[in-house]
């Protein structure tokens, strides 16, 4: 390289001077109007001093078309002052703009990146980025209730992911606790739905986010609910469109199957009537996740067998946020209705397999008999509804079932763990947060609840940025 | 922008009454020197720029010494574009002033063409090099342009979301500063996020 260029390249390591007050000003005679795309022939990037004299001394009289070959071309052909330029600029990157970054990636890429250097390993760990950073499971929301007879709302949190995020899970800021039948009804990626009835059969909605504290509460719906019983009510909640969410309320006549939808949308404020797009009968039994802007219910679908008998079989129900397009997606059989999730990004189905899929040393023909296996299953191609069995396990080999009840929670989003909870049939006993490990095959983690816990038992990621709840002063 | 001469009157320091859209040009000067011209409207996406506005420090052109004239060209052409469609909804807003706010309230009431073009002109912004993304990153976070510094940054997310260590150390030219052992520790805690 010739000392032309050292010289150049060594200024442009100095920081940029302060601006000279009586400078700049546009050239006299000079039209100060430019577009854009400035027609002038670019300068080397970028000039240090401010002075626009020097600036036209590396000026070249260049024709219009020359404006692509940049001077940096012409001085190295070997591109490294592009390396250098890239150098300098990530150099000038603060924490809080690599923490931006950071922010808008997934869980996993972060993880990953804690590897990167000793400095980016500090920043992600740092208490004062945790929560702008992408977060994950932090645990289980569940209820229970107390000797008063009242109910308490907890988190069963895994404690790597909970610890220093000030969560406060017994929703303590929320008003509606102590009103008549306040409860928990789903959890939607950080945001929570509850209910409550200010008399019988009339219900009204709350969503809030445990994280920040916010809250809103739904407007009436202008017709109520024609039945009561077997009520369905699902929360709709997409982070990567933080400006709204929607509740849907699914209308069903006293045979249960669904016959329309009320869906909240808290960009409207208002809820609106549709009416059910499938043909055939459904009932919604389940709980639901959203996955590519529509909700995806379990359902139970009344089959045909033969001329005297029908069957049941479960679907997901999926529709999108205007009660417009509505379809069944069939999942494999099981005993009952399972749980749905969506995991690693994939939708994952857990549901006790109908007969047993492992059978161990230890199998004779009485134990198969009462053998429990669940069946964990991943949609690899949506499109074609084709689940692919992951992963199975027997779950009387994990759980003494002559002692205890299991029912099956959901799925971690970022590892293959499935979470579960078991309870001891005798009165008065304790029920435990149970992590099963699917690479390992094992346990991971058993955590205590608090006596008498009932469902729901939400999977919760809290949410701490952006999201559509006002805050004190209603905004 | 159509690339008009101006005329010295067009920097004059009159204070914009609150609320009013003015069509008076700002002068914005880069780093090394070159003059751009941009509406005040434009100008005002940037919180920074909207401040020295009102409190009356742009009548001569507003210096930027952090941003050079080729990032200064594309962050003009973004407010140009985002000021414009953002005009649409701020028909029906009191105080137009407050140009900076949520990018979604900007989008909400523009016909889905409008979004689409929106979107297309924004991607065609960052499909630049890496060095320039970051100046213009480093540039929005100068000139506090909310919908821009969020477009580049999640331009970069989504450029090194599923790459690997390594590729993101020479991306942000970052020395690996762990000893061997030390490197094994994270990596071992943080297993299951590298594809096996």
């Amino acid at each position: 390289a010739d000392c032309h260029c050292k010289t150049y390249l060594f200024s442009r390591a100095v920081t940029l001077a302060p601006p000279n007050p009586a400078a700049p000003h546009p050239v006299a005679g000079r039209p100060a109007a430019h577009h854009p795309r400035r027609t002038s022939p670019p300068t080397p990037y970028p000039v240090a001093h401010p002075d626009t004299s020097n600036a036209l001394q590396f000026r070249r009289p260049m024709a219009m078309e020359e404006e692509e070959i940049s001077g940096k071309e012409l001085l190295r052909p070997d591109n490294s002052l592009a390396e250098e330029e890239a150098a300098a600029a990530a150099s000038r990157l603060t924490d809080d703009l690599i923490v931006e970054i950071l922010s808008r990636l997934p869980f996993r890429s972060v993880c990953r990146f804690k590897c990167v250097s000793k400095p980016w390993r500090d920043l992600i760990a740092h208490p004062a980025h945790r929560k702008k950073l992408p977060q994950t499971l932090a645990g289980v929301l569940y209820t229970n209730i107390t000797g008063a007879g009242g109910y308490r709302y907890h988190l069963a949190g895994l404690s790597a992911e909970a610890d220093g995020l000030d969560l406060d899970p017994s929703l303590t800021f929320l008003p509606h606790t102590e009103y008549r039948d306040f409860g928990l009804v789903r959890a939607c990626n950080g945001l929570l739905l509850c209910s409550y009835e200010p008399e019988e059969g009339t219900v009204r909605f709350i969503v809030c986010n445990p994280a920040t504290q916010r809250w809103t509460e739904l407007p009436p719906r202008p017709r109520p609910n024609t039945c009561r019983y077997y009520q369905q009510f699902h929360l709709a909640f997409d982070p990567a469109v933080p400006s709204h969410f929607h509740v849907f309320d699914f209308e069903r006549t006293d045979n249960l199957s669904i016959t329309g939808v009320s869906i909240y949308s808290s960009r409207t404020g208002a809820w609106c009537q549709s009416d059910t797009g499938l043909v055939e009968d459904v009932v919604m039994v389940g709980q639901s996740v959203l996955v590519g802007g529509m909700l995806h219910v379990v359902g139970n679908l009344l089959v045909a067998a033969d001329s005297n008998n029908w069957e049941d079989q479960t679907v997901l129900v999926a529709l999108d946020m205007e009660g417009k397009e509505w379809k069944t997606i069939s999942v494999p059989r099981g005993r009952d209705y399972g749980i749905v999730g969506w995991s690693q990004g994939c939708l994952h189905y857990a549901a006790i397999s109908p007969a047993p899929l492992t059978v161990g040393v230890d199998d004779d023909e009485g134990s198969l008999n009462m053998a429990e296996e669940v069946a964990i299953w991943c949609l690899e191609d949506y499109d074609k509804q084709q689940w692919a069995l992951k992963h199975s396990f027997r779950i009387d080999k994990v759980l003494n079932l002559n002692e205890v009840d299991y029912r099956l929670v959901g799925f971690h989003p970022n590892h293959d763990t499935f979470f579960f909870v078991s309870k001891g049939i005798w009165e008065g006993e304790k029920a435990s947060l149970v992590s099963w490990d699917m690479r390992r095959r094992q346990l991971s983690c058993v955590l205590h609840l608090e006596k008498s816990s009932v469902a729901p038992y939400l999977p919760y990621v809290p949410l701490f940025s952006s999201e559509p709840l006002p805050d004190a002063d209603g905004h | 922008m159509a690339a008009t001469p101006a005329d010295a009157s067009s920097s004059s320091s009159e204070a914009v009454v609150g609320g009013e859209k003015s069509n008076k040009m700002i002068t914005l000067i880069s780093s090394d020197g070159e003059s751009f011209e941009a509406t005040e409207e434009a100008a005002k996406m940037s919180v920074t720029i909207k401040h020295m506005i009102e409190d009356g420090c742009a009548d001569d052109g507003i210096p930027l010494p952090n941003v050079p004239a080729k990032i200064l060209s594309m962050v003009i052409e973004y407010c140009n574009k985002h000021a414009a469609d953002a005009d649409d909804t701020n028909k029906h807003v009191a105080d137009p002033a407050d140009a900076d706010e949520d990018d979604d309230n900007n989008n909400n009431n523009a016909s889905a063409g409008e979004k689409e073009d929106l979107k297309s002109f924004d991607a065609s912004l960052v499909a630049v090099d890496q060095a320039t993304l970051f100046d213009i990153i480093l540039a929005a976070n100068f000139l506090s342009i909310k919908g821009l510094l969020d477009l580049a940054c999640q331009k970069v997310a989504d450029d090194i979301k599923d790459k690997s260590v390594e590729e993101v150390r020479e991306i942000f030219k970052i020395e690996n500063d762990f000893t061997k052992e030390e490197e094994e520790a994270v990596r071992k805690e943080n297993a299951w996020a590298f594809n096996e």
